[in-house]
């Protein structure tokens, strides 16, 4: 990947010790990482990879992704005493840990998986065409981040207006929220992925849980009198609706959003 | 979202300020049924502040406008924007709630 160059890597972590160390191994493998101390220190890094040490909490977690977006890759660093804080964020979509003391091999597989584009989070960019991968727990918390994530993008690459506001983000959204509360039932060590390709004109954006699936034909209309009563059913309904096609996998875990501008 | 409840006379309007989705919608529901049980029978919920509702959220919606109905109470909409009106056409729930353009208009309907 022509891009791996030009990644921003960025170290966030207030132990002196391990942020020498880590940038000393990076350095190793090509990368030209940055420090900081902090969340304080965050502005104006738009980093693509993240180190994030996990001794100030698991509160910087989510302020890194508020901060960042859902683009960027976080690697948590761990130690014996901020080991129970590692699951939190897991869940909180950090799509890797390394664990301290710092061990070169370890530091090199992370990076080669980023730069390889095979990391937990990431999207990747290249003239008018951009793909964007986005693996993350099932928590409802989590949809809004991933939604605009993806609807910026369009406006961006594909299409703006209404059939990026309403129509792609509300299909998505129900493609999401079937995803994470039918398909893998809320199951947070279950994973929700999504896999988006933009270019000009058009998003073809997949969504795909690890439930066991369904059948799509089996789903009543909503707006038929005698169903408009009914307080669920409409997000398959919505889906169909405002995108222009919709595919599901045999199984029925997988669905494929088409939408034209 | 963030919500706020005040009453103007008898009637109660819930404004609902930012997205009404999956994520946040047992808040409104459990807030609008527990003024229900506590008396209220004449709720407002106005939109003007809000540019998003998913399909949880109009279900939520239809159930409240259910059990409101079952305590001999109304439920009117008011402020839904255009996206918010297409998603309510598409649903056919338009025919379902009463909807009003604006709060000062669903007000003097009651």
């Amino acid at each position: 990947m022509a891009e791996t160059g030009t990644s921003k890597v960025l170290v966030s972590s207030a132990r002196d010790d391990v942020s020498r160390n880590l940038v000393r191994l990076l350095k190793q493998r090509g990368a030209s990482p940055e420090v900081v101390r902090d969340s304080s220190e965050w502005s104006g890094h738009s980093p693509d990879l993240l180190f994030l040490d996990l001794e100030r909490g698991t509160a910087e977690v989510r302020a890194a992704r508020e901060a960042f977006g859902i683009s960027c890759e976080i690697v948590a660093l761990v130690d014996n005493r901020s080991f129970e804080r590692l699951l939190p964020a897991l869940a909180a979509c950090v799509g890797d840990d390394l664990f301290l003391p710092l061990n070169r091999e370890e530091v090199g597989l992370r990076w080669e998986r980023h730069s390889s584009g095979r990391g937990g989070t990431r999207a990747r960019r290249g003239g008018l065409h951009e793909d964007i991968v986005l693996e993350f727990a099932s928590r409802p918390d989590l949809l809004q981040a991933v939604i605009s994530e993806v609807v910026e993008a369009c406006e961006r690459l594909a299409f703006s207006g209404p059939r990026a506001t309403l129509n792609l983000r509300v299909a998505l959204g129900e493609a999401l929220a079937n995803a994470i509360l039918y398909g893998n039932r809320q199951d947070p060590g279950k994973r929700v992925r999504i896999q988006a390709e933009l270019r000009p004109g058009e998003v073809v954006v997949t969504v795909a849980d690890e439930g066991e699936g369904f059948d799509p034909s089996r789903v009543a209309d909503p707006t038929l009198p005698e169903n408009r009563g009914r307080s669920h059913g409409r997000g398959l309904f919505l889906l169909r609706s405002l995108a222009d096609e919709v595919r599901f996998n045999e199984v029925g875990n997988a669905v494929t959003l088409v939408l034209r501008g | 979202m963030s919500f706020s409840i005040r009453d103007d006379g008898e009637i109660t309007i819930v404004n609902v300020d930012g997205e009404l989705i999956v994520g946040n919608r047992q808040e409104l529901k459990a807030n609008v049924l527990d003024r229900l049980e506590r008396g209220d029978r004449k709720f407002l919920i106005d939109f003007s502040d809000s540019s998003y509702i998913d399909s949880s959220g109009l279900g939520v919606l239809v159930s409240l406008s259910k059990k409101i109905r079952e305590a001999g109470g109304a439920l009117r909409l008011a402020g839904l924007n255009e996206d918010l009106r297409t998603l309510f056409e598409l649903t056919k729930l338009d025919t379902l709630f009463q909807i009003a353009d604006t709060r000062a208009a669903a007000l003097a309907d009651f």
